[in-house]
């Protein structure tokens, strides 16, 4: 064969090279010819490659680069191709496999890089982060002409291109060392790189075992090899270690589920790690078929081959030992964890400077928390908790309707990661109970729509499995656009279609004793029946008498659905209780408005109004005792006519009478006042006002709150104002006294009017008929003496009994005034100012 | 010296029919390596590049020429 | 049961302040000329029934009395726009329709001779009732209906509805200019007795005051009844407000006075109220705060008793009560606030013998009338210098006795027979003790006024001298 057949044949190929990667161009025109003229300069300029020609290095190194695109398969595929490929000989074989293999490989990186520099024009950062800390040999000879590395190209990747050293210093230095392990080993490392593989894998190999003392892979004791092997052997089986402690944790997680509570976020962790760890066999299947291969002598270098060294296996490590640390610390530090604790845990190992670890966890939590927000989602806008394994940070828990929105849900803060703030947690808890209260308490179903637009107006997040860890903001947006919505609905339905403000008015119109004259009127009708021991009341009777309250005062123009809502309480009563102990008031709120007006808001409802009623009895009788001795009333009296102590007495008695009534009164009206203005009409307005800014049922609920609690504290009910509350009541009750005495006076006062009457009659004969005769006179008959003795008896009693009242009264009244500016929790100014007015009590204390 | 691809690609009918075999196995299995490494060559392409291989040329200056010829059109004249 | 209220309006003026008080809460309720509710009168809130009674034909109707002895004035409403609205029943003129001829014997007299007809009126009126709260009898104490049959009425109803309320809008004349009737000061005294002993309120209205405020508030210069009439509406129309509006308090009128009336005896009324105009002319719209409300109040401009502040002993004159209904959009915290000013500032001098405080009432206004003041006032208050109009009425009636005067007119009458004019007598004592008992209580120690000789009352050898009118002495 003569060199001008070889040029014509070469220049055959190459013209069939130029016509295939070009067929536009025909093979007869100059621009072929140009391109023809090109390539065959191309090809002249380069005669030999600027790196040794190792083939095995080559496949290795094609292979590196599979792993790192993440290509496991197509590296497996690759090493089985590549072992069929080198394996053929005799004629028809190619000769020289590496050239193929080289030109492959750069064929590849140049393809690939052509496509990426269209977007990046540098993939220096990859490169170098994927060359990092590798050994790099350069071949000097050609005075640095010739670079071992293309730098153009991405690289080795992690593999040992040895240069040709015409030299051969290294080389021999290499096989020195070489001759020298060979004569300290007994086994060879061939045998050592199996059984790590091995342990790799988490078997005991023949001369590698774990061991328990040692926790860990190592070489056994009896194998003698030099001390760097077998350091290098249990550096390099800690990722059997690692390992075996992931695989056990996936195989131990998937035996327990379904039985034990693994949990959907424990399973998400599990097939996250299991397709790494899918990953990782695939490497080590490569890494097996490479360990058959013979490791060279080192005397045989360079003509280094697909084999594995111990030290090489360290190199393919390097990284899977990396993953397989994070994924062994994740898995110890979420053993015990499940569900939102699970995912925190995970979170805070997310926290990495390494650009690679972040990204490894970034992907890792996606997967994990998958669930976790999609638990938020369907939660958020569609009130769903689909949480059977009990991992989301919201618990429910079965309650009665009226305590779904206090009890029904909470926040479970161990479950909780920590990348969710506990205010942004609060909202989200928030948001799903409304919708649950819309739809179980009010029967709603508006909240639809709301969620709709609210999902509509964030946009993608809101698919299934559109939210995603790390995309704090679009969880966010979505929890803002779901809470508004939703919120501003519940608000909607509660004001509009349960009317809450107007129950909260008929609340304080009828058990707050705001619509005076249906008080009056039940009053009127119910004192007579309340006077009765309590045992002998129907209560039947009582709301029949309600009932015609209502129809004859403006109640009766009340909405139909609130009057009903009104009965009557009878509370338990105890022996020798009169009705006035037990009578009340109560306001069936019914679901959804029960959420508001709890059992125990009514209670202190039903505490006010006993408080409201029972002084609203006081004033009632106060006035009932003015009729008695109002001034049309007592218009003569014979007692006045007389001479002596009598007229006195009969004065003096009155005059007491009078004037405690008045002080009584004073007291009661100005408290009445005090009531009305500083306590509920005040807390009312402020109540409306935030009302109106109330944005979700949490505000609205504070809102009633604050309304009652101050009606409470301000009306003396609060804890601390026990003695003065007390003490309240003790006046209450001096008051009904007075009540009977004035009574009594009055009657008897009267009576003797009466009598004078009859004996003006008889003596003067003027036709003034004003009073009816009354011979069944309590007085008795007899004449004007005995009456007189009789009347003064009746003074002195009278007057002593009132005597005492008005003493009790005043110490009473007394402490009650000098207790009121103590009051440190509750401002009682106004009430003093009130009954102080006149600065009268303030005179009476210093006149002391 | 004109080895067996050079026959495997001029000569088709003249060879032994094992080399002929093993040849197209080779190739087959170059074939599938390239298409792994998705280098984008088709098989004709691919034979004609290890035969040139096997003639001794620089894979560099092949995989050099590969880019160029792909990149652009052929260069204008004038251009070295 | 709405706690009814019956009116009698007796005589010329009684009649002609009733028929704008009617005039006032018709407009005030919705309900039109003749009684019918009007289309627009529905946002409730109102009690209607206190003071008028649905008939079966839906028709409102006043639950009043219009009683006079002579025809011009009833004549006049019946020929009126008015006319449908009143029960006829409920009118009475007397057939001879010679009037008392300002003469209260006369008025007197024939009340007696006509109670039955018109005590029947009032029993079916008060049957018609639930719960019968009292009577109002709007008079003028100066004629001869008002003031006699006015008297015979306050007695009779006194003996037979004791337990009722009787409350009275009493007009008392002008005493700045000199009046065409005479023996005013005879007749304002015997009706100041029964005012006395038989009403258990009476809210004074006193014409000299009503002009004196139709000139210098109200600028005009020569004012008709009319327009001093439309005052008197507008006092009692919001005197009668928390009834017919109901809230937490004030719903009836018997807690509404029993407040204000601590002393029985002394239940003699003055009013004030702001801002003043006439027959709801829209004047400039004034600042109103409940403040500016309650100050304007308590200045003796605004209020319709003549005020004797030139007299010594005015700066001892001190309340007994007061109440003011303050009608309108109110924040109820600016009350505290205007009371705690009002104190600072000591606008106002209470009784030292008994706690006190000024009483504020918050009420609805009605939604079908406009104003030209979001905020309106209306003073109710028992204050002692009422004793000087008492004082006055005593002194013109000395004066008048004292030339024996037009007594034979008096002598022609029952009461008055055979000279004896101890009527007159007594009633002199009783108002001079009234007198007695308002300076009273202008002393912290009105507690022991009456009770002199205490030591006496102990050892039971009391004297029956001293300033005690034994009558009096509760």
């Amino acid at each position: 064969m003569d060199e001008q057949q070889d040029h014509q044949t070469l220049l055959d190929l190459v013209k069939e090279l130029v016509h295939r990667l070009n067929p536009s161009t025909a093979t007869t025109t100059t621009q072929f010819a140009q391109s023809l003229k090109y390539a065959t300069r191309i090809l002249a300029s380069r005669m030999t490659p600027s790196i040794a020609a190792d083939e095995s290095a080559m496949a290795e190194s094609i292979k590196r680069s599979l792993v790192n695109e993440g290509n496991s398969s197509g590296a497996l595929a690759f090493a089985d191709l590549y072992t069929k490929f080198s394996s053929k000989s005799g004629f028809g074989t190619i000769k020289n496999k590496w050239a193929v293999l080289y030109l492959l490989k750069v064929v590849a990186e140049d393809r690939k890089a052509a496509k990426k520099s269209n977007s990046r024009a540098s993939s220096g950062l990859f490169a170098s982060t994927v060359c990092g800390g590798l050994p790099v040999v350069f071949d000097e000879e050609s005075g640095g002409a010739k670079k071992v590395l293309d730098r153009n190209r991405s690289g080795s990747n992690g593999v040992l291109l040895v240069s040709k050293d015409s030299e051969n210093f290294r080389e021999i230095a290499v096989r020195e060392y070489g001759d020298l392990v060979r004569e300290e080993s007994e086994v060879s490392e061939g045998v050592l790189v199996r059984d790590v593989l091995y342990a790799c894998q988490g078997i005991d190999g023949k001369y590698v075992k774990f061991d328990k003392n040692f926790d860990g892979y190592v070489l056994l004791d009896s194998v003698k090899v030099p001390r760097a092997v077998r350091v290098m052997v249990r550096k390099v089986c800690e990722l059997g270690w690692l390992f075996m402690k992931v695989r056990d944790h996936v195989s131990e997680s998937m035996d327990r589920f379904p039985a034990e509570d693994v949990g959907t976020i424990g399973q998400a962790f599990c097939a996250a790690l299991q397709d790494e760890l899918s990953e990782y066999y695939k490497l080590l299947a490569v890494l097996e078929a490479q360990a058959n291969n013979p490791i060279p002598m080192v005397s045989e270098a360079g003509n280094s081959g697909n084999y594995l060294s111990l030290r090489r296996l360290a190199v393919w490590f390097a990284e899977p030992v990396v993953k397989m640390r994070l994924m062994a610390v994740l898995v110890d530090c979420c053993k015990v964890l499940r569900g939102g604790a699970m995912a925190g845990a995970i979170h805070v190992h997310a926290q990495h400077g390494d650009p690679l670890v972040q990204e490894f966890m970034r992907q890792l939590l996606r997967r994990v928390c998958s669930p976790l927000f999609e638990m938020v989602r369907s939660w958020v806008l569609e009130g769903e908790l689909d949480d059977i394994f009990g991992e989301f940070f919201i618990l429910g828990q079965p309650v009665k309707a009226e305590s779904l929105w206090r009890e029904g849900y909470r926040l479970h803060d161990g479950m909780l990661p920590s990348f969710i703030s506990q205010s942004l947690a609060q909202r989200i808890l928030r948001t799903g109970k409304s919708i649950n209260f819309l739809r179980v308490c009010c029967e709603d179903q508006g909240w639809a729509v709301a969620a709709e637009e609210a999902a509509a107006a964030v946009g993608t997040t809101t698919k299934r499995y559109g939210l995603g860890y790390g995309e704090t903001d679009a969880l966010e947006a979505l929890i803002a656009e779901a809470a508004k919505r939703i919120d501003r609905h519940l608000m909607d339905v509660m004001y509009k279609q349960y009317k809450f403000k107007e129950h909260c008015l008929a609340i304080k119109r009828y058990l707050l004793l705001g619509q005076g004259d249906f008080v009056q009127y039940l009053m009127d009708i119910v004192g007579p029946e309340l006077s009765e021991p309590a045992n002998t009341i129907s209560s039947f009777k009582l709301a029949g008498l309600l009932e015609s309250a209502i129809r004859s005062s403006n109640a009766q123009y009340d909405d139909a659905d609130m009057l009903d809502r009104l009965r009557v309480k009878m509370m338990p009563h105890g022996t020798g209780d009169r009705g006035w102990d037990v009578f009340s008031l109560e306001y069936d709120a019914r679901v959804p408005l029960n959420t508001v007006f709890t059992e125990s808001v009514m209670g202190r409802y039903l505490r006010i109004f006993n408080f409201l009623w029972k002084l609203r009895r006081v004033e009632h009788s106060l006035i009932g005792a003015w009729k008695t001795m109002k001034p049309n009333r007592i218009t003569s009296n014979f007692l006045t006519k007389q001479e002596g102590s009598i007229k006195f007495q009969f004065v003096s008695t009155l005059r007491r009478c009078q004037v405690l009534w008045v002080e009584m009164n004073h007291f009661v009206t100005n408290l009445q006042y005090y009531i009305m203005f500083e306590v509920l009409e005040v807390s009312w307005a402020n109540f409306v006002d935030e009302m109106e800014s109330a944005r979700d049922l949490d505000d609205l609920l504070a809102a009633h709150e604050k309304y009652l609690q101050s009606i409470v504290e301000k009306s003396l009910l609060g804890e601390r104002s026990q003695t003065l509350c007390k003490t309240l009541f003790l006046l209450f009750d001096l008051i009904l006294q007075f009540r009977s005495h004035a009574d009594r006076l009055y009657e008897g006062v009267h009576e003797l009017q009466a009598r004078t009457a009859v004996s003006a009659l008889s003596s003067q004969g003027r036709t003034k008929t004003r009073q009816k005769q009354n011979d069944e006179s309590s007085w008795g008959g007899g004449g004007r003496k005995a009456l007189t003795k009789l009347a003064g008896e009746f003074l002195q009693t009278i007057g002593q009994d009132l005597e005492k009242i008005s003493k009790d009264y005043s110490s009473s009244l007394e402490g009650f005034i000098a207790q009121l500016p103590m009051q440190q929790h509750v401002d009682l100014k106004f009430l003093l100012f009130r009954l102080d007015f006149t600065e009268f009590y303030s005179r009476l204390r210093l006149g002391k | 010296m004109l080895g067996s691809w050079q026959v495997l690609l001029i000569q088709p009918y003249n060879m032994d029919p094992e080399a002929a075999r093993i040849a197209r196995e080779s190739l087959d299995l170059a074939f599938h390596m390239s298409n792994i490494l998705d280098t984008g060559l088709d098989r004709h392409t691919l034979s004609i590049l290890i035969a040139l291989c096997e003639q001794g040329i620089n894979p560099e200056a092949l995989a050099a020429l590969i880019k160029e010829l792909r990149r652009e059109p052929p260069p204008k004249p004038g251009v070295p | 049961m709405p706690r009814e209220i019956i009116t009698l309006q007796v005589g010329q003026c009684g009649n002609q302040i009733g028929m704008e008080f009617w005039k006032q809460l018709c407009l005030e309720h919705g309900i039109s000329k003749d009684g019918i509710l009007e289309d627009f009168a529905t946002q409730g809130g109102d009690r209607k029934d206190v003071f008028f009674y649905q008939a079966d034909d839906q028709h409102y109707i006043p639950r009043a009395l219009l009683l006079d002895l002579e025809p011009r004035v009833i004549n006049g409403i019946q020929n009126s726009e008015y006319r449908n609205l009143y029960n006829h029943e409920n009118i009475f003129v007397s057939d001879h329709g010679g009037g008392a001829g300002n003469n209260w014997a006369s008025g007197y007299h024939q009340g007696e001779q006509v109670q039955e007809d018109i005590m029947d009126m009032v029993d079916r009126e008060a049957d018609g009732s639930d719960s019968l709260e009292g009577f109002v009898l709007c008079h003028s104490i100066a004629g001869g209906t008002g003031s006699g049959m006015g008297s015979y009425l306050l007695e009779t109803l006194n003996d037979r509805y004791s337990k009722k309320l009787v409350q009275t809008y009493s007009v008392f004349p002008n005493q700045m200019e000199t009046s065409d009737v005479v023996v005013q000061p005879y007749n304002s005294l015997l009706t100041l007795k029964r005012l006395t002993l038989n009403a258990d309120c009476v809210v004074v209205l006193d014409n000299t005051a009503l002009n004196r405020i139709a000139v210098e508030r109200l600028h005009l210069s020569n004012p008709t009844f009319a327009q001093t009439n439309s005052l008197v509406s507008t006092v009692m129309s919001a005197s009668t407000t928390t009834l017919r509006y109901p809230g937490y308090m004030n719903n009836d009128l018997v807690g509404l006075l029993a407040s204000l009336i601590p002393t029985p005896r002394c239940h003699f009324l003055m009013t004030g109220y702001t801002p003043l105009t006439v027959e709801r002319q829209a004047n400039v719209i004034r600042k109103t705060t409940v403040l500016d409300v309650m100050r304007r109040l308590l200045q003796t401009k605004n209020i319709m008793v003549s005020s004797y502040a030139r007299t010594k002993e005015a700066s001892q004159a001190k309340y007994i009560s007061i109440l003011n209904i303050i009608q309108g959009e109110v924040d109820p915290t600016q009350v505290h606030e205007s009371l705690q000013r009002i104190r600072e500032r000591k606008l106002v001098n209470f009784i030292e013998w008994g706690p006190a405080s000024i009483q504020v009432a918050l009420s609805r206004k009605s939604p079908y009338i406009q104003t030209s003041h979001r905020v309106s006032g209306l003073m109710l208050a028992s204050h002692t210098s009422i004793r000087h109009l008492f004082s006055k009425c005593l002194s013109q009636y000395e004066k008048l006795r004292k030339k024996q005067a037009f007594l034979d007119n008096y002598r022609k009458f029952p009461m008055f027979a055979d000279n004896d004019l101890s009527e007159f007598d007594e009633s002199r004592e009783i108002i001079e003790s009234l007198v007695d008992e308002y300076k009273a209580c202008e002393s912290p120690d009105y507690i022991k006024w009456g009770m002199e000789d205490p030591s006496g009352a102990l050892t039971g050898e009391g004297n029956a001298t001293g300033t005690v009118d034994p009558k009096l002495g509760m």
